[in-house]
């Protein structure tokens, strides 16, 4: 069992250092502007414009499932407009960068790991690098920036719709008018409430992109490794999520 | 394809990123443009204020906290954002105090003599008056959280002297609390007896309250109807009659004033007549005193008043000698 426990140690790091090493290696094709400029915008129509419905799907349910939980939460003692402040603050902290950042796992995530993986698999990575091109210049570096510009942008629609069906679900389905929401949701807002949404959001791009690529392409095998690297992709995304989130949360949110 | 996709990322990130600025300076009521005012005040301590609360005049909004730091001296340094149109009062003071129960805070603007009558506010607002120059001094008002603690601490207070009561009512307590009640009971009974016999008194006074009511009642019904009379009375005619018998009267007390003139000045004159009466009759008598003069000499000469009963006597004495014998004394002849 020790040896076991030392041997999965052992691969963890041996996994730890080579994402390092794949994480410099990237960083080093960024003067390579010629090859990843080219594909920075099919990339952030891609993993960005085309992931927005279902992040304003999830979004638009998300707020109004808040401004219902709020409601169900206050009691009498507490006025009904904190169903703004409630569904404001949850928004912009926490279930909008969270919630949209899990979607994005899944979609981009194991989009790029799949993609990535069958291009390894295929020997089209290594065709790449024949031809002279940096995969990391020409596949990774363009949808880890496209993945970190990006998600900000998304998660502010999200915001945006998950405060606007917020609104209509306590303007139309709870006894709250709109100058009572809006106080509400301007009650405790600070500025930084959004900054701190997108820096998440940014963050959970780089690394959701970032681990798919480098999943995708330490491809090891036929489908069955794409399909592992895909699955590991999803699930390492979902971990880094909730630990970057709690990583935000103690670095800049702590009094 | 490659144009297009541009173009459309282009437009989402721009939507992306006005949706974020637009919505941000939307929510910290940012006025962009406007002719805003940022003031300074300074205290001790700020509660849980935070940048975004509302500043109010009055009770209305003008404001936001636009920055809470922590200055020189142990001061926090408050940045007040306010709209440039108010006018504010001459000598501003900046009131933080807790808005509601949930943490909602806010900042109360106040001219110096309408501070709170509370020492501990004045005693913060004078020291942050101090050398404070443009900065407003401020004071922070006790927050729910303090006042609950201090319930708090009453309600132990409270905890520990029913503790004490119930420690000090043991078995004997109560046998001695029985009997108090016994006694009360007793008591009871005595003031009420003396309850009832004085409600009897009381209700005689009453009944000749009721009687002098009564009496008062026609008193004063028979004062009004004088008082009608007085007042029918006093009508115009008659009035007239009077003032005219008053006329009538005045001459004949003019006449008569004139006959008692007249009068006085007879009695004057038979005053001096009579003065000079008495003088005479004063000095006769001053004469007769002294001896002098028939009456003189006969008031203080004892002999004549002897001689003069002598001769009385002898009068008499031949006045019934006369009845006896009056032959003796009277011849009676017809022819």
């Amino acid at each position: 069992m020790l040896a076991a426990l030392g041997r999965r140690s052992v691969g963890i790091t041996e996994l730890f250092g080579h994402l390092g090493h794949f994480v410099a290696d990237t960083l080093r094709a960024v003067p390579d502007v010629r090859t990843w400029g080219r594909q920075i915008f099919p990339m952030m129509r891609r993993i960005g414009v085309d992931s927005l419905p279902i992040a304003l799907f999830i979004a638009a349910f998300t707020g109004i499932v808040l401004a219902l939980l709020a409601s169900y939460t206050v009691t009498a003692a507490v006025p009904l407009y904190f169903v703004g402040a409630l569904v404001g603050k949850t928004t912009m902290l926490e279930l909008g960068p969270v919630l949209t950042g899990l979607a994005l796992a899944g979609r981009v995530g194991a989009n790029i790991a799949a993609e990535l993986g069958s291009m390894r698999v295929t020997e089209q990575v290594d065709a790449l690098e024949t031809l002279a091109y940096d995969p990391h210049a020409y596949l990774v570096l363009p949808r880890v920036m496209a993945g970190t510009l990006m998600f900000p942008i998304i998660v502010a629609f999200a915001m945006a719709t998950a405060i606007f069906m917020g609104w209509v679900a306590a303007t139309t389905l709870l006894p709250i008018t709109t100058a009572e929401f809006l106080r509400g949701l301007r009650l405790f807002y600070v500025p930084f409430d959004v900054t701190f949404g997108l820096i998440k959001s940014a963050s959970f791009g780089f690394v959701i992109t970032m681990i798919g690529c480098f999943l995708g392409l330490n491809t090891r095998g036929g489908a069955e490794g794409v399909g592992d690297a895909t699955t590991r992709t999803v699930v390492y995304s979902a971990e880094m999520i909730l630990v970057l989130d709690a990583y935000w949360a103690i670095t800049l949110l702590r009094p | 394809m490659k144009r297009a996709d541009e173009v459309l990322v282009g437009v989402v990130v721009l939507i992306g990123i006005a949706l974020a600025v637009v919505g941000s300076i939307w929510l910290s009521q940012v006025r962009l443009g406007a002719s805003d005012i940022r003031h300074e005040a300074r205290f001790r301590s700020v509660g849980l204020l935070q940048v975004g609360n509302p500043v109010l005049l009055r009770g209305v909004k003008i404001g936001r906290v636009e920055s809470v730091t922590l200055g020189r001296n142990d001061w926090v340094m408050v940045g007040l954002r306010l709209k440039g149109t108010q006018k504010l009062p001459e000598r501003t003071v900046a009131i933080i105090f807790s808005a509601t129960l949930f943490g909602d805070w806010a900042v109360q603007l106040l001219d110096r003599h309408d501070l709170p009558n509370d020492p501990d506010v004045r005693r913060q607002v004078q020291e942050a008056a101090l050398n404070a120059g443009a900065v407003w001094p401020g004071a922070a008002l006790p927050d729910v959280g303090q006042l609950t603690q201090q319930a708090g601490r009453i309600a132990g207070d409270l905890a520990t002297i029913a503790g004490r009561v119930q420690e000090a009512f043991d078995s004997s307590s109560a046998e001695k609390l029985r009997g108090a009640f016994t006694d009360i009971s007793r008591l009871s009974k005595v003031l009420a007896n003396m309850a009832s016999q004085q409600q009897q008194v009381l209700t005689r006074i009453g009944g000749n309250l009721d009687t002098g009511t009564a009496s008062l009642a026609r008193f004063a019904t028979a004062m009004e109807r004088t008082a009608h009379r007085a007042d029918s009375a006093t009508d115009k005619a008659q009035i007239q009659h009077i003032l005219s018998s008053a006329d009538t009267v005045g001459v004949a007390l003019r006449a008569t004033a004139t006959d008692l003139r007249s009068l006085v000045g007879a009695a004057r004159s038979q005053q001096e007549s009579f003065v000079r009466i008495v003088a005479r009759f004063d000095s006769v008598m001053g004469r007769v005193n002294a001896g002098e003069g028939t009456l003189g000499r006969l008031s203080r000469d004892t002999t004549l008043y002897t001689e003069a009963v002598a001769t009385v006597r002898q009068m008499r004495l031949l006045l019934a000698d006369v009845q006896a014998n009056p032959r003796r004394y009277f011849q009676f002849s017809v022819f």
